[in-house]
């Protein structure tokens, strides 16, 4: 069931009234659990069990390490995310394992037969398994108090609003919000319906609309001129970007409208200054777990540029393999990581330079955002191949075809990107606040209306659902 | 000017979830209570959605995402007007040529002038949509519409969503769907998520989904819809050849490659004779209605069986008028060897070009014959 389907906003409204017509928290609880549990046994009921059997697992070792009389802290620990990773890892990475070292030992000339498993992938685990070692984590660390209610824990990695597409939670902002009876009176209805607004129009109107280009152009990316390539190029960094934080926004207001507050996860990320930047801006609940979990302590009192540099290109590995099995996101993943380790040292060269310093933090956004861009191939692309065509045309203006996409979606595009800009230096929050209640619901639903219009026939599932 | 600081941790507007400035207003009292304003919110609400949306159907142009409207509207500009149209799924669209069959007819001293009305994928729904939608402007000479009967009564699962489907799903195209549905005899679950789908598609037609677009790009380049979809069709046949879609290439070179099973099915269908399968329940009911309605708009139909892989031919009672109807069977690979040939073939269900043309002729023949039979009687 996708958020912008109308199953959804039946199942909402249904959600929503019985939610705020329960009086306790307990039974608010366990009404939202089950409707979380019904959403996701909507996508696959045979996978009900994986998560129910992840979140016990979690919620049994957290319970272990919050215990003063616990010896071995450290192998309880290793209980949990040697569990959870051992789940990503089967059900996401098995057959890219296999075939990886498959051909790696065909390359050697060693011969190897053994054969990939047909395997399906449980919608959501990279989120929710990532969301339950959070909190194992945490109270490892001694930041977080674990808890014996079962219930609060189940909720916490199952709650559908961000259940299969992020926003990843953190439990220290997301379990004291489970202890306290949530009041209607406390909940910004408009804010909440205008964020899901503006993630609806993101992901059905402009994300889907520039779907069928990209597929088009990516599907034969040597046919196309170079200036296609850009337009190409172009179309997907707007439509991932309208996909995932029109996904995130829906998220953030379904959640909001039950009173719950989840965290922001694109801060206008194009409009970054420099690399370092586009990561505190772009899937920040996912950029943020990687540094607390995995960057820090790899460099946690290490010292010295070496273990920095390995630590930021390891953390941008991972986090590329995180969004798929296959050597192209971990490419994409060390890109970034490559431009990661640059930024710091030309930070370093940019004091001594002076007035040219300035000049390059003026040229900086449009830099960040070409690389962004080239990463964008490498992320797309099925193939090294096509990978490489997309990249001459794109970066050397090379390519031997002749076929043209329409230069009318550079305008689009151009148009798309002024109204972000102006977003971004606007306080749009205050002109729509100041409109009477009234007014406000007549206005909402003539843009419901006009939204509606534009939201192509056939849906298309959201492209972070892979992962 | 500076943006307002936007934290992760405290939310998306910077600072914990707060009432409007309208509402804090010091001093004031509220008049009515809240549950009311809310109500009077979601009132207005609803009342300007359902305006805005019925204001816009008027105003933006249709989402033509459709071939059969794309069709409908070919065969209403046309100031010739045509005596027969051929009506059903992908065993007309691809599977008869209007006019090889109109060349036939004029041959056999019967010249007529026919149109293609068929679309892949054609279930019955949509059969009693378009025939409502031709029956609101007839065409002027018309007096014959052939109906294949090879048509499914519940819609396939993958094309919900599609602009084709959400355009024939009017309030009666969707009763009829879900009463079909019910009627289906498939698992409680299936018909569950099918009924939903149908509401869904049905939701999505009133609210206009896709049109805005389809009106933009109309607006901007004076295409896109309707004209697109009839490109390389002639009186709306359009015959499946390789490099028609990858899908189709695809089906063509898995007839070529098990041909030898292809020629032992035509050997079995041979040797069966032809079962004719009582139509029941809520199918027999809706297509009596289809008959009769077309009757009484002087519309004659004309039924047949096209040349496919199934001897089963659904047999239906009389109309209101107390006449039973023909039908014409061609799925008979003893009477029609040459149907059934290798060379005549796309994949095992579909003719290709030639067989299409082959195949209209001996549809003009039969017809013709009968025709010659109902005069002399």
């Amino acid at each position: 069931m996708l958020f912008v389907e109308y199953r959804f906003l039946v199942f909402f409204i249904v959600v929503l009234g019985v939610y705020w017509a329960l009086r306790w928290n307990v039974a608010r609880k366990i009404w939202l659990l089950a409707t979380s549990y019904v959403f996701y046994a909507g996508w696959d009921w045979r996978f009900l069990g994986l998560i129910i059997a992840s979140t016990l697992l979690d919620y049994t070792v957290a319970w272990r390490l919050s215990l003063p009389r616990t010896v071995h802290r450290r192998r309880w620990l290793m209980v949990s995310v040697v569990g959870q990773l051992t789940l990503l890892g089967f059900f996401k990475y098995c057959n890219f394992f296999v075939t990886s070292l498959r051909d790696f030992l065909h390359f050697l000339g060693v011969p190897f037969q053994l054969g990939t498993l047909e395997i399906i992938l449980p919608v959501g685990i990279s989120f929710y398994t990532f969301q339950t070692l959070s909190y194992t984590i945490d109270v490892y660390r001694g930041t977080l108090k674990g808890t014996k209610n079962l219930l609060d824990i189940a909720l916490f990695v199952a709650f559908f609003p961000q259940l299969v597409a992020g926003p990843i939670l953190r439990a220290r902002a997301f379990l004291p919000q489970l202890h306290e009876c949530r009041r209607y009176a406390s909940v910004d209805v408009r804010g909440c319906l205008v964020i899901f607004l503006i993630g609806f129009v993101k992901k059905a109107c402009i994300s889907d609309n520039l779907a069928p280009l990209v597929d088009v152009y990516f599907a034969s990316p040597q046919t196309y001129t170079a200036l296609s390539s850009w337009i190409g190029v172009l179309a997907y960094a707007v439509q991932i970007y309208c996909d995932f934080s029109g996904y995130s926004d829906m998220a953030i207001g379904c959640a909001g409208l039950l009173g719950y507050r989840l965290m922001l996860n694109f801060d206008f990320p194009y409009l970054a200054r420099n690399i370092s930047e586009f990561w505190r801006r772009w899937h920040i609940s996912l950029s943020s777990w990687l540094r607390d979990y995995l960057y820090y302590p790899m460099v946690w009192n290490r010292g010295g540029k070496y273990f920095v540099y390995r630590g930021l290109m390891v953390t941008m590995l991972l986090g590329g393999l995180w969004h798929g099995a296959a050597w192209n996101f971990v490419i994409w993943g060390g890109l970034h990581g490559v431009a990661l380790i640059f930024h710091r040292e030309g930070v370093r060269l940019l004091e001594r330079l002076r007035w040219r310093a300035t000049l390059l933090k003026g040229l900086g956004p449009f830099l960040t955002f070409y690389w962004v861009c080239i990463a964008w191939i490498f992320f797309r692309s099925v193939g090294a191949e096509r990978s490489w065509t997309v990249l001459k045309a794109f970066v050397l203006f090379r390519s031997d075809g002749v076929r043209e996409l329409n230069p009318a979606w550079l305008a689009v595009i151009g148009g798309l990107a002024i109204v972000h800009w102006l977003n971004y230096i606007l306080h749009t929050e205050a002109m729509w606040r100041k409109v009477p209640r009234l007014a406000f619901a007549a206005a909402y639903g003539i843009v419901a209306a006009i939204v509606l219009a534009f939201v192509p026939t056939t849906y298309v599932p959201f492209i972070y659902f892979q992962f | 000017m500076p943006r307002a600081h936007r934290s992760p941790e405290t939310g998306f507007l910077g600072e914990p979830f707060k009432v409007s400035p309208f509402e804090a207003l010091p001093g004031s009292a509220r008049r009515i209570p809240e549950w009311l304003h809310h109500a009077l919110c979601v009132c207005i609400f609803l009342a300007a959605f359902l305006l805005a949306t019925a204001l816009l159907r008027d105003l933006v142009r249709p989402a033509d995402r459709s071939l059969v409207s794309a069709k409908l509207q070919e065969i209403e500009a046309d100031p010739e007007g045509y005596d027969v149209l051929f009506l059903g799924n992908s065993h007309v669209y691809r599977g008869v040529d209007a006019r090889a069959f109109d060349a036939r007819m004029a041959e056999l001293g019967h010249p007529v002038r026919s149109y293609n009305l068929g679309g892949q994928a054609m279930m019955f729904p949509e059969l009693d949509f378009t025939v409502r939608a031709l029956l609101e402007r007839p065409p002027s000479r018309l007096s014959w519409l052939f109906l294949d009967l090879s048509f499914g009564w519940v819609i396939d699962q993958r094309n919900f969503g599609s602009g084709r489907v959400i355009w024939w799903h009017d309030l009666r195209a969707l009763w009829l769907a879900c009463r079909l549905v019910l009627d289906s005899g498939r698992p409680w679950t299936e018909r569950l998520e099918f009924l939903t789908h149908h509401l869904a598609d049905y939701a999505s037609r009133l609210t206009n989904q896709g049109r805005g677009l389809d009106y933009v790009r109309w607006r901007l380049s004076g295409r896109g819809g309707s004209a697109d979809e009839l490109i390389g069709h002639d009186r709306g046949f359009q015959e499946l050849a390789i490099g028609l879609a990858d899908a189709a290439d695809q089906r063509t070179r898995r007839f070529s490659a098990f041909l030898a099973r292809y020629t032992k099915w035509v050997l079995d269908l041979s040797k069966k004779p032809t079962e004719f399968v009582p139509l029941l329940g809520e199918p027999a009911h809706r297509m009596r209605e289809l008959l009769t309605r077309l009757e009484e708009h002087g519309i004659r139909p004309v039924l047949y069986m096209p040349p496919y892989l199934k001897n089963q031919v659904p047999q239906l009672a009389s109309t209101a008028s107390g006449r039973t109807e023909t039908v014409f069977l061609f799925n008979q690979p003893a009477c029609y060897p040459q149907l059934y040939q290798a060379e005549q073939r796309f994949d095992a269900n579909h003719l290709n070009g030639a067989g299409a043309r082959l195949f209209s002729t001996l549809l003009a023949e039969e017809f013709a014959r009968s025709l010659e039979q109902t005069s002399s009687d």
